[in-house]
């Protein structure tokens, strides 16, 4: 148990144990929890704190989210001389916190959404009850699911340029994909990778012109259309992929010392998956023109409620969204206004 | 006070070196941060603590080696010594 929260318990030792799941654990009650701390939950944290709620952010396994994997950002808006993901996302925490977000490592290992207050378990031990909650969980990469890939983890299979790039120095490493990561990561290995080559499954790109037309003029790399990883080669590490022609059905080898995967990412849903509705590809529904979910006091935000945009910029506005969504309900419901960072032994 | 037992050793660009560094810094624990790639031995300490990679950060804390060790991981170490 952490120090903190030894001393909440210390501060609530006449309160009444009644749950007997929870006999050590002395549970924190807030108003509004924010899950996850890419641009959606800064956002969403910045604005409830100046609407003067009480608001706590987990940050989660990946603080900062995706875009800290992203090495420059240049379609974001107000900065046009373009900066790292890590300083834009180290810009949005500082802001958020100045107007009195509470900022927290853990990361959120249950979510009982059966009653109310709606209570989350956290990695650190401890249970927090909260009226309203924000999910901006995010996405994470989605791998290509095959079993040498997973095997190959860390040895020349990896889903972040940014941070497994440099150690491709000299060889030629392959990027599977066809979207905008995939072309900032084939650029990206360009600093390092002798060739890259980019093999997609198709015959056109899907990512955006600006990006496109980088990566046809950059002399180090080259596309393999039409071909599928049908597997990933090698002992210790990533020696060769087996690519299958998708119009003939004619499978070759290429040599590579590396391959990135940046075939698209898969929304974190794990902690709703049985209780909020999702979406035929698994991305949390929210009713039309609002963050709200189906739940009330459950509000959607940023990558995880979005397979369209995916920008910056959409999450850090849907974030806006869900804290005014939020701060609307919360005033509506009159047994809220005295929670505020009330603490009660469970 | 400078605590030299704990170190970071890392790369300018990696991520999860920024992540590790951020919650040391916010817990107030000092450490020594060196660049594997400006640091051609601490790479190869780098590298015999972990298969031959260089994995980044590797977190060495009173003489115990974590590759990229997770924020929890990180975060009980810390408070454990």
């Amino acid at each position: 148990m952490s120090h903190s929260a030894s001393n909440l318990e210390a501060a609530n030792t006449e309160a009444v144990n009644t749950d007997a799941t929870n006999t050590d654990a002395t549970i924190e009650r807030r108003q509004l929890v924010i899950i996850g701390s890419g641009p959606a939950g800064f956002t969403a944290a910045l604005y409830a704190a100046r609407a003067n709620l009480d608001v706590l952010l987990l940050r989660g396994a990946e603080p900062g989210g995706q875009l800290t994997s992203t090495p420059e950002i240049e379609n974001y808006p107000g900065f046009p001389e373009s900066l790292t993901g890590f300083d834009l996302m180290a810009r949005m925490e500082s802001q958020a916190e100045r107007f009195g977000a509470e900022l927290r490592y853990g990361t959120v290992t249950g979510l009982d959404l059966t009653q109310r207050p709606y209570r989350l378990s956290v990695d650190d031990d401890t249970t927090i009850k909260s009226d309203a909650i924000i999910l901006s969980t995010g996405a994470s990469a989605r791998y290509l699911g095959l079993d040498n890939e997973r095997r190959l983890l860390g040895r020349g299979v990896s889903a972040c340029a940014t941070c497994d790039g440099a150690f491709f120095r000299d060889v030629e490493v392959a990027v599977v994909g066809g979207g905008d990561t995939a072309m900032e990561e084939a650029l990206f290995l360009t600093r390092f990778a002798t060739r890259v080559v980019v093999i997609h499954r198709r015959d056109e790109l899907r990512a955006s012109k600006i990006l496109q037309e980088r990566a046809f003029a950059h002399p180090k790399i080259e596309f393999l259309w039409n071909r599928q990883v049908r597997d990933i080669l090698g002992e210790d590490k990533v020696e060769a992929l087996q690519l299958e022609d998708t119009r003939t059905g004619v499978t070759a080898t290429l040599e590579t010392g590396g391959v990135f995967i940046a075939i698209g990412h898969r929304p974190n849903t794990d902690l709703v998956r049985e209780t909020l509705d999702l979406d035929a590809h698994g991305y949390l529904v929210t009713e039309p023109g609002s963050t709200h979910t189906g739940k009330p006091g459950i509000f959607a935000c940023g990558d995880v409620q979005d397979p369209i945009y995916r920008q910056a910029v959409t999450a850090a506005g849907s974030g806006a969204m869900a804290a005014l969504d939020a701060e609307r309900w919360l005033a509506e419901q009159p047994e809220t206004a005295s929670a505020k960072t009330e603490l009660v032994a469970a | 006070m400078t605590d030299n037992s704990l170190t970071v050793y890392s790369t300018t660009w990696c991520p999860d070196c920024h992540r590790a560094k951020a919650l040391l810094d916010s817990k107030k624990v000092d450490y020594r941060e060196v660049d594997i790639e400006a640091t051609p031995e601490a790479a190869d300490i780098v590298a015999s603590h972990n298969d031959g990679k260089h994995r980044v950060p590797t977190i060495e804390i009173d003489g115990r080696f974590f590759g990229n060790p997770s924020l929890k991981e990180l975060g009980d170490l810390v408070a454990a010594r």
